[in-house]
């Protein structure tokens, strides 16, 4: 019995002597099997947020309509989600069938291309892109500096936007690549390497430049030294997707959504081509997409001869203010959160995407969604994923606190032509942000409330123009200081105001008739047609807006011109009662009443016609 | 004008304001401390409550105004009266808008100071701040618009909203007072040709805005540029850009409805 209880008691302490061992042992392995991201929260976090999101999403209380989420380190997968559906109506579930479109992701395609035909020694990323470019490819240049493909990775070639139409509805309209791109031409605004203003048209010119050189279609290129080595055999890079049958297909088992006042709007198919498509038209799966962002991790770098072109394309190739943060490195966007972190986002007619990797920790996020703008996934996977930049990392705390002000335009807008009166509409004021904290080397800081929890940082530089004007930098646009922004608001506001009187005095003329009151002065018909032509001209301006949104994002030449002479004929108008009521001034001399009409009526037409011609209202031709 | 024509149209003011003063219970008691009240609500608790005073004003200052005039029928005595039916469309509404720009300018002032010293907050400690709208509107236009910016946009939209409805309400007025009185019944008005007018007016508004919503006619992009503007003039030099534009388009507005007036009463039949 005493055997027997000292066998059992040592079998007891034996037993318990392993478990205090071993157990600590297994949870020190479980420790360090957890995979930490540079936010300092693990994967299982990470993902518990992203099904937390997805439980709240119920038919009757809509959060999102579908989004693909994938995180993974190196080569290992360390999480993929598929939340909502692609189709509500039909109840067609978003899976690793789903596909979604890329949108601007799709340029680093054109960024790889160039860099592995650099590393072949085809193209020189300081040569003048004309020279690989067919002659007189460009026709709206307007300075000679050369645009180099350094230029068009680091969307600083000068162009504005388009004002030419630039997706087509109809797959049998869309032109070849070179001739999609003449036909969207923008006007050139300021001289290579001066204003970076994010440009579709200079990515795709970039794209082209590689079809040039290489003489094979940017797709077909694309297809062979891009998707076929990493096997990304569900990705379709075409406009129309005609290049993969299987993305064809599965493309019309997507629909779009877009969330207003709480309720979710069903947007259809929203299959719009866009014929200068190296600048945004890849659509695939979300597995093709990592592997894609696996690749561009990977020190073997799969995709280059040398690991060290890979290396080169994630250096820094412009900068915030003289500091040496990067902005963009070979058209990849650099972020400042936790980490530094490399990749671009996207947006199309129909969805989201982004890219996103860290390259120290090879950590790398991709997102897809089909909602053109918001969704949750969208807006904070990445925060999880990589943190947020600390206040403290760039500054001391002692930094000099300083409010920028005047107001700014975006860069990207439209400065010539019929929309020129755009950028005025949208800029803005950095005053009310805050207080800026000034680093070194024309660096800024502001200081906000965390998405997640507390206070994280954004970093913003400035830079001067040879002209003396100054600018801040965000990722992809500069910010132009306009000083004379006020004087230029105000013209356009008393053009719009000028307008309604007009209509006002129409009114008043009418009921003047009507009661028999109106009696005829001189000049008062020509008044009467300018009056007419104030309201006209303002219904033309609101007429190039309107063709914007309903000829797929620019204005045709027919209806441009159109609404182009018929500013003109306002300015001719309003031009002959300007003239007619000076003349008739020296004749009415004793009549004060008579002399203030005319006086008014002169400043009421030669307003609008300043404003026209300011704003560039009546120039219908060029981009 | 000289100084004859001065006085003739400050007697006709005086006239009204004694009119206005006869009778008994009036509504100018009420008119009054409505105003007090929504001005003093406004200075001690949100100086949103302050926009009632624009509004309130201007929907109950023409019929304070013209309710001796209706009861005792006393309209018709300027038929009789030396008067220029002109002077006395001008006197009125030189009255109406002076004493409505008057009130407004004043309380203006005072919703002013209420959003520098907030004395709400004095009285609610840090609670005031979750009750504070002005300064959660500010919030959510992430930066672009200041408190002050806010206030100034909604008052001053409340203010030229205010003027363009005593126009109108003293237009309607001298038009036909008997469909003013505010006493009858809506049910046993007649309607008149003007409310055919509105009526179809409010018709076609209702269906343009439908076909644009549904996308038939392309509203939606037609205003966008508009509302841009207008959101731009917000926020601006704190909304006082907007505000001089919104009060252009209530000048505009009135001098339109007081020659109108003018019209329209000289050819009336008393």
């Amino acid at each position: 019995m005493n055997q027997l209880f000292k066998r059992f008691a040592t079998a007891l302490c034996a037993g318990m002597m392993l478990f205090f061992v071993s157990v600590p042992s297994v949870y020190a392995e479980e420790e360090t099997e957890k995979i930490m991201l540079p936010s300092g929260k693990d994967v299982e976090w990470f993902q518990l947020q992203m099904d937390l999101t997805s439980r709240h999403n119920s038919e009757n209380d809509r959060l999102f309509a579908s989004a693909v989420v994938g995180l993974f380190q190196g080569d290992e997968v360390l999480y993929t989600g598929y939340y909502g559906e692609t189709d509500i109506a039909n109840q067609i579930p978003a899976d690793e069938n789903s596909v979604y479109e890329w949108g601007s992701i799709s340029k680093t395609l054109i960024w790889v291309s160039a860099m592995q035909l650099y590393e072949q020694g085809k193209l020189d990323l300081e040569t003048d892109v004309r020279e690989y470019l067919p002659e007189g490819f460009f026709q709206h240049l307007s300075y000679d500096e050369p645009i180099t493909m350094l230029n068009l990775m680091n969307h600083n070639a000068g162009w504005q936007e388009t004002t030419r139409p630039i997706w087509e509805t109809e797959e049998n309209k869309v032109l070849p690549l070179g001739e999609a791109l003449q036909a969207i031409e923008p006007a050139q605004i300021h001289r290579p390497d001066e204003v970076s203003a994010y440009s579709n048209y200079g990515a795709g010119v970039a794209g082209y430049v590689i079809e040039c050189i290489t003489g094979q279609d940017y797709c077909e290129y694309v297809h062979e030294h891009i998707f076929e080595p990493l096997g990304m055999e569900h990705t379709a890079l075409n406009p129309t997707h005609s290049d993969n049958a299987w993305v064809y297909e599965q493309r019309k088992n997507m629909k779009s959504y877009q969330f207003f006042l709480g309720n979710c709007v069903d947007l259809g198919y929203c299959l719009n081509y866009v014929p200068a498509y190296p600048a945004g038209a890849a659509t695939g799966t979300l597995s093709d997409l990592m592997t894609y962002a696996q690749a561009l991790v990977n020190e073997d770098a799969p995709l280059f001869q040398n690991p060290e072109t890979q290396k080169l394309l994630f250096t820094g190739t412009d900068f915030y203010g003289d500091s040496d943060i990067p902005i963009c490195a070979h058209g990849f966007w650099c972020e400042e959160h936790a980490v530094r972190t490399y990749g671009h986002n996207g947006a199309t007619t129909s969805g989201q995407a982004n890219m996103i990797f860290d390259l120290d920790s090879k950590i790398g996020l991709v997102v897809m969604v089909n909602e053109p703008s918001g969704n949750w996934y969208i807006n904070y996977a990445s925060d999880m994923a990589f943190g947020e930049l600390s206040p403290e990392k760039y500054s001391s705390g002692t930094a000099e606190k300083t409010k920028l002000d005047g107001y700014y335009l975006n860069a990207r807008s439209t400065y010539q032509g019929m929309l020129k009166f755009i950028p005025y509409l949208t800029a803005f004021s950095l005053e009310n942000l805050g207080n800026f904290e000034k680093l070194e080397n024309n660096l800024y800081q502001l200081r906000h409330e965390s998405k997640l929890i507390g206070e994280s940082a954004i970093i913003l530089g400035e830079k001067t123009y040879p002209d003396g004007s100054t600018a801040i930098q965000e990722p992809s646009v500069d910010l132009i200081h306009d000083r004379f922004y006020l004087v230029k608001l105000c013209l356009f506001t008393v053009y719009v105001l000028l307008a309604v009187s007009a209509i006002y005095l129409l009114l008043i003329r009418r009921k003047l008739k009507k009661h028999g009151k109106w009696t005829s002065y001189q000049g008062a018909t020509v008044m009467t047609a300018a009056q007419i032509a104030r309201i006209i001209s303002f219904l033309a301006l609101l007429g190039t807006y309107v063709a914007v949104s309903k000829f797929n994002g620019g204005i045709p030449y027919t209806i441009g011109a159109v609404l182009g002479i018929m500013q003109m004929l306002c300015i001719a108008v309003c031009g002959v009662s300007a003239v007619t009521s000076c003349i008739s001034i020296p004749s009415h001399q004793n009549e004060k009443k008579m002399i203030l009409r005319y006086v008014l009526n002169t400043i009421g037409c030669i307003l609008p016609i300043i404003t026209i011609l300011y704003f560039e209202m009546y120039q219908f031709w060029g981009c | 004008m000289d100084k004859k024509y001065h006085k003739r149209i400050l007697d006709l003011i005086r006239t009204d304001f004694i009119t206005m003063n006869g009778g008994k219970n009036n509504m100018k008691t009420a008119v009054i401390l409505g105003t007090l009240l929504f001005g003093g609500l406004g200075f001690l608790f949100s100086p949103l409550m302050g926009l009632y005073v624009p509004l309130g004003f201007s929907g109950f200052f023409v019929p304070m105004m013209f309710q001796n005039e209706m009861k005792y029928h006393s309209e018709k005595m300027f038929a009789l009266l030396p008067i220029n039916r002109k002077d006395l469309v001008r006197s009125r509404f030189i009255m109406s808008v002076a004493l409505y720009v008057a009130c407004a300018v004043v309380f203006y002032l005072l919703m002013l100071i209420s959003l520098k010293l907030k004395p709400y907050y004095m009285m609610y400690g840090e609670d005031a701040e979750n009750m504070d709208i002005i300064k959660m509107l500010a919030k959510v236009s992430n930066g672009q618009m200041t408190e002050l910016g806010i206030f100034n946009l909604l008052y001053f939209g409340a203010f030229s909203f205010g003027s363009t409805f005593i126009s109108g309400y003293l237009r309607k007025y001298f038009k036909d007072a008997q469909a003013f009185d505010i006493t009858m019944s809506k049910g046993l008005k007649k309607a008149t040709k003007r409310d055919y007018q509105y009526t179809l007016i409010a018709f076609v508004i209702i269906v343009v805005v439908i076909l644009g919503v549904i996308d038939v006619l392309p509203v939606q992009s037609a205003v966008v540029p508009v509302m841009q503007l207008l959101i731009q003039l917000a926020q601006i030099a704190d909304g006082f850009l907007l505000g001089a534009v919104l009060v252009t388009m209530a000048i505009l507005s009135t001098v339109y409805k007081y020659i109108c007036t003018i019209l329209e009463y000289d050819e009336k039949e008393l």
